[in-house]
């Protein structure tokens, strides 16, 4: 595998590739390429949930670097998170060493805020869960200004916010870029539209891909959160009812539209 | 969403938008402000969130967004309120620096193109949404010593109406609220009277009303607060 270093200049020459399901047959194509396979009554459903600038630096009580990456907010307010070793992004995840064993009760401090772990996992010390110093727009603020995107030690620089968010975001609840809508830009968005191809979104707050820690990768993907708005269960029960055909945009959109059939 | 909410027009708008239900999150440069009107429309039983942040500052643009988002749920209505004169007193387009006509065009142009561009598409995905773009009388007529501003304002008068044209799901339209006694104001005309001009607060009531009857209004329109 060559990995992608970093996003596309031209997204629409993303590679696309088409597997015919009845002959197998493949077709090696471009994303600007994705009109020629759809058809007037499909949908298209992407992940409209924002990348969160899950990736915090802090420190533990006794001064120990330690990176917490952000998986879920909880319904108690709490977050579900991973804890990393202070190493940067260019070391790879599976080579980052053990963080700090912290238990139920310790405090991280970061830049600006500060957070408690509430509990730890069963499953590994390194998942917690934790719960800031503050709520609402004071900690949403807070993350935004200390908080960066999670880090790939593939890329050739850090990414910002604005590399990891696509064209449609709307909640902050994805830790990693929904990737696959990565490319679809509104040019193309709008020419499926037009040509009677309908746009439907979910929002899925798709967890870490990797954090280099066996037993919670074994464990992954964790329960995770997402919203199906009513009007995409009507346009997908339309197009099913019309012999029109579902497109999930990527694998977090086709565990969302699963998790609910 | 609303910015500028600190003072003047945007806090009455943001206080006259939480009255008829909506979800509020306001954002300005000055957090204690920010906070204090947000805390005025809470203890009058709105939902107010504060999200202080400089709308000319490219890098606070997707805090802005997404911190909103997180807090108030997917943005229905985007009030682009925030604008600067630039130096003042105002001054002669000759004595202007180029300078300070870019951060006039950051702040009153380019910053809500910014957040628009990051908000207007999950309106256009969800298939509905409505931006206001609030213009100004210097937008259309040219006045001594306003050029800065009136520039930027023309153009984001433009910007409303090529929004408007390129994305039908979405509704735009450019409102001049008309002269109001406001900070900015005073700090552009300081020799008014005061006591002459219209209240904020009956302008922001005029808008809000504009904003619930938005579907009856041509996308990219610009419309007046008459007197």
């Amino acid at each position: 595998m060559i990995p992608a270093r970093w996003p596309r200049e031209d997204a629409l020459l993303e590679r696309l590739l088409h597997v015919d399901p009845r002959t197998g047959a493949l077709r090696d194509a471009r994303i600007v390429d994705l009109p020629s396979f759809l058809r007037p009554g499909d949908v298209l459903v992407v992940n409209d949930a924002a990348t969160l600038p899950g990736s915090l630096r802090g420190r533990a009580a006794d001064g120990t670097p330690v990176e917490v990456r952000i998986l879920l907010e909880l319904p108690s307010g709490a977050f579900r998170a991973v804890l990393f070793d202070g190493a940067d992004w260019r070391t790879p995840t599976e080579h980052r060493l053990p963080p700090p064993v912290l238990a139920a009760g310790s405090r991280i401090d970061f830049a600006e805020l500060s957070a408690q772990i509430e509990r730890v996992a069963r499953l590994s010390p390194r998942l917690v869960e934790l719960r800031f110093d503050r709520t609402g727009a004071a900690l949403w603020s807070a993350l935004y200004r200390i908080g960066r995107p999670v880090q790939y030690s593939h890329a050739a620089a850090p990414l910002e916010l604005w590399h990891v968010q696509l064209g449609y975001a709307s909640r902050p609840w994805a830790a990693e870029m929904p990737s696959a809508g990565r490319a679809l830009r509104w040019e193309l968005l709008l020419a499926l539209r037009r040509r009677g191809i309908r746009l439907t979104s979910i929002t899925h707050g798709a967890g870490l891909s990797a954090t280099g820690d066996a037993a919670i990768d074994a464990a992954l993907p964790m329960s995770e959160r997402f919203e199906i708005p009513e009007a995409t269960v009507g346009a997908v029960a339309d197009a099913r009812e019309h012999r029109g055909r579902v497109v999930a945009i990527g694998t977090s959109v086709v565990r969302a539209l699963e998790g609910a059939a | 969403m609303i910015t500028g909410a600190s003072k003047g027009l945007g806090a009455a708008l943001a206080g006259e938008m939480a009255s008829l239900g909506a979800r509020v999150a306001l954002v300005a440069r000055g957090a204690t402000e920010l906070e204090a009107v947000a805390a005025r429309i809470r203890a009058q039983g709105g939902d107010a969130h504060a999200l202080p942040a400089d709308m000319g500052d490219k890098r606070a643009i997707h805090a802005i967004a997404g911190a909103a988002a997180a807090v108030v749920g997917p943005i229905d209505v985007l009030i682009h309120n925030a604008s600067t004169l630039g130096p003042t007193p105002l001054r002669l387009l000759l004595d202007t620096e180029c300078e300070d006509l870019g951060a006039v065009l950051e702040t009153n142009l380019i910053g809500p193109f910014r957040l628009t561009r990051v908000i207007a598409g999950a309106m256009a995905l969800r298939g509905s949404g409505l931006v206001v773009h609030v213009s100004s009388d210097a937008a259309v007529a040219a006045y001594p010593r306003w050029g800065a501003y009136g520039v930027s304002k023309a153009a984001l008068d433009h910007l409303n109406r090529s929004w408007a044209v390129e994305l039908p799901e979405v509704r735009f339209f450019s409102v001049d609220p008309g002269e109001m006694d406001t900070d900015m104001h005073a700090a552009a005309v300081p020799e008014a009277n005061r006591a002459t001009l219209a209240r904020p607060l009956d302008a922001a009531r005029r808008i809000a009303r504009m904003i619930v009857d938005s579907d009856r209004i041509e996308s990219g329109s610009r419309l007046v607060v008459t007197p």
